[in-house]
């Protein structure tokens, strides 16, 4: 895995996927999948800069609700440890706030290359649910020098939905993309 | 000559899924990740060869959508190595119908026979226990949702049917004739009630897993473990379950694969959904 | 009667009878004269038709817009030739008409090519803006420092409305549908470039307030 630091631009081989009894042209369900990822990349992003002790405190503030609003109300963060069967859920909020939390010196957080698009499902309520898995490498080094790594798979759910809202007097049509809930499993990297 | 192609294509991938890329520590790990299964949706693509060795979706006329000599070659690396074993001879009949050219069998995610088993952590009555969840995917007039089929929970089996003398037990048949006031009696032993039911009664576990979570007695605590249970090749039966470990063969893979006609299917069923017992 | 008054009589008579024979012959002379100077000026009248049809219809051969006042021009010179002439007239009549039109044809062209003009002005003062906030929003995610990063946030705000303005970014566009990402406002698009350090997308079109100020800015992503 390349290492890399708080500035990420990740170059992705990103796996295209379809829609499941889809009536979407292949065109839309690219630039609708790419906007999957971006939102995946934004979450990364957050990540990293919340979980930096570099990060002024007001500014992984900021950051925290940024990274809120990316999923829907009530999403969760399933996390789980190598070693136990048992998960615990976290609400979003309050996973990225432990995270800001986390007792270390330095903290390095990445990603490797890789991420896998599942097929686009559709739901009885029109709309439309996903799962993105990417893998993520944490680092973390405390005052004394002692160092914790792990490698973690998280699969997110990612739901799509087609809306319309007013701009400026006009209608304007728009993809409403939103994450869910969070499988967050320590793997044996 | 195409055995010895595939021979030089294997060796060319030291894995089928396995994506070249500098050496070194970044090769294999990487290259453990695009090797390993990390969905079900995943599983279903490679084992019907909708998709290439990166993971790129594949579409029908793609080279190597739906490949059958693509999946003879790639179908014995979604089984578990390391910890399952399979009688060779019926894995090597199961990937030979399966890729067959002429009635090739492709998994369905949408109406094929499948289901969920989930095995979850619960507090009864303030102890531990676990139950056993039985989840399909039912088809909805817009899109699909997982719905509950069935339970299987211990507390409620050892519940029913486990007094031997309760067979013996019977209302007579002019019981009517005294508007039925021997019930007291049925009812004064309420522990074998169930003995008193018609032929072949069985419990609905579901109803009463249901009913206990709504009067609180019942809590869900966590799942513990997630199977896939497939019947969709015809006289084939298998099973999926998800690895987490270093190397190659990982994530989503076959543990179980089994030859059944159409009885050994029923008892199959009866025994993965706990029932009969 | 007496001999002065008939002496006198005479005289005159005598007089009348010459002049009446010199008048005999002034008249003739000036007849051919008359005659001369009417076939000149006949000959003259009709080279005068001649080069003021051949004018007129030079006028009327002219395709070109280039020399609608030099035609004018001769127009009016022949037409203070004040020529009767039928034909002459005839031409122009239909002189006058093709310079009007003329005149109208240049004056569309004049236009068109102004408004034309304007546009590429225009054009070109949006290219600008355009890149002028494409290189800002690029500096900003090639900002490492914070408290630098919230300083061209601060610098490229007060060209918008409000911190409110609403941005679109074009995801996708087919048979002139566009597909956007969920809108979002200025303030909160530049904090994102901020974070994301990446712009992947480029100015579309931007409006303006009657300051002068963008109250609405589109983006195009780009991969």
């Amino acid at each position: 895995m390349k290492k890399i630091s708080i500035i990420i631009f990740l170059l992705g081989v990103f796996q295209i996927s379809t829609f499941a009894q889809d009536d979407i042209s292949p065109e839309r369900k690219l630039a609708i999948d790419s906007l999957a990822m971006e939102k995946i990349r934004d979450l990364e992003k957050y990540i990293a800069i919340i979980g930096s002790k570099e990060t002024p405190a007001s500014e992984a503030q900021r950051v925290i609700e940024r990274a809120t609003e990316l999923f829907m109300v009530d999403s969760e963060m399933g996390v789980s440890k190598l070693g136990s069967d048992k998960t615990t859920n976290y609400p979003v909020r309050e996973y990225f706030q432990r995270l800001m939390a986390l007792n270390y010196d330095k903290v390095t957080i990445s990603w490797f290359n890789i991420q896998y698009i599942s097929d686009l499902e559709k739901m009885p309520d029109g709309r439309w649910v996903g799962v993105i898995t990417i893998y993520q490498r944490f680092e973390g080094t405390t005052k004394e020098g002692l160092k914790y790594k792990d490698t973690t798979k998280k699969d997110i759910t990612v739901y799509v939905e087609r809306k319309q809202t007013q701009i400026s007097g006009r209608t304007i049509g728009f993809w409403d993309v939103l994450l869910g809930d969070v499988r967050v499993a320590e793997t044996k990297k | 000559m195409r055995k010895f192609l595939l021979s030089i294509l294997i060796l060319l991938n030291t894995g089928l899924f396995v994506r070249a890329q500098v050496i070194g520590e970044l090769l294999e790990d990487e290259s453990v990740l695009y090797a390993e299964t990390k969905q079900i949706n995943q599983f279903f693509k490679r084992f019907n060869s909708e998709e290439d060795k990166d993971g790129n979706r594949l579409y029908e006329g793609d080279p190597g959508f739906h490949d059958n000599n693509l999946r003879e070659v790639s179908l014995p690396m979604i089984f578990d190595r390391e910890t399952s074993y399979f009688n060779k001879n019926i894995e090597k009949k199961f990937i030979a119908d399966v890729t067959n050219k002429k009635n090739p069998v492709y998994l369905e995610f949408h109406g094929g026979e499948w289901f969920a088993e989930v095995v979850i952590y619960t507090l009864y009555y303030g102890r531990s226990a676990e139950a056993h969840l039985f989840l399909k995917l039912q088809e909805e007039e817009v899109g699909s949702k997982w719905v509950l089929s069935r339970v299987y929970f211990e507390p409620f089996n050892a519940l029913f049917f486990d007094n031997p003398s309760g067979v013996d037990k019977f209302l007579h048949p002019m019981s009517h004739e005294l508007d039925f006031m021997n019930l007291a009696k049925v009812f004064r032993d309420h522990s074998m009630v169930e003995y008193y039911a018609y032929d072949n009664y069985l419990p609905d576990y579901l109803s009463i897993f249901i009913y206990e979570m709504k009067m609180n007695h019942l809590k869900f605590e966590g799942v513990k473990k997630v199977k896939f249970h497939f019947f969709q090749v015809d006289q084939f039966y298998f099973m999926i379950e998800e690895y987490n470990r270093q190397g190659f063969n990982n994530g989503w893979l076959i543990s179980k694969l089994e030859e059944i006609d159409e009885d050994e299917k029923n008892n199959l069923l009866n025994t993965i959904y706990h029932e009969g017992n | 009667m007496n001999l002065t008054v008939l002496k006198r009589f005479s005289k005159v008579l005598l007089i009348a009878i010459l002049l009446a024979g010199t008048a005999g012959m002034t008249g003739c002379k000036k007849k051919k004269e008359l005659a001369a100077a009417e076939a000149a000026a006949a000959a003259q009248l009709a080279e005068d038709i001649d080069k003021a049809t051949e004018m007129l219809e030079g006028i009327l051969s002219d395709n070109t817009l280039d020399n609608i006042e030099a035609n004018e021009a001769t127009l009016e010179m022949v037409k203070s030739m004040n020529l009767q002439d039928p034909g002459v007239l005839n031409l122009i009549i239909k002189a006058q008409e093709k310079l009007e039109s003329d005149r109208v044809a240049r004056a569309e062209i004049l236009e068109a090519e102004r408004l034309a003009e304007e546009r590429r002005l225009a054009e070109l003062e949006k290219a600008n803006t355009n890149n002028v906030l494409n290189r800002q929003f690029a500096a900003l995610t090639g900002e490492q420092d914070y408290e630098k990063s919230n300083n061209i946030i601060n610098n490229i705000l007060p060209m918008f409305a409000s911190k409110d303005v609403p941005v679109l970014v074009i995801v996708s566009e087919e048979n002139g549908m566009k597909d956007y990402d969920k809108p979002t406002t200025i303030e909160k698009y530049l904090n994102y470039l901020k974070d994301r350090k990446a712009y992947k997308a480029e100015v579309e079109n931007i409006v303006y307030d009657e300051s002068g100020k963008i109250k609405e800015l589109e983006l195009r992503k780009i991969n």
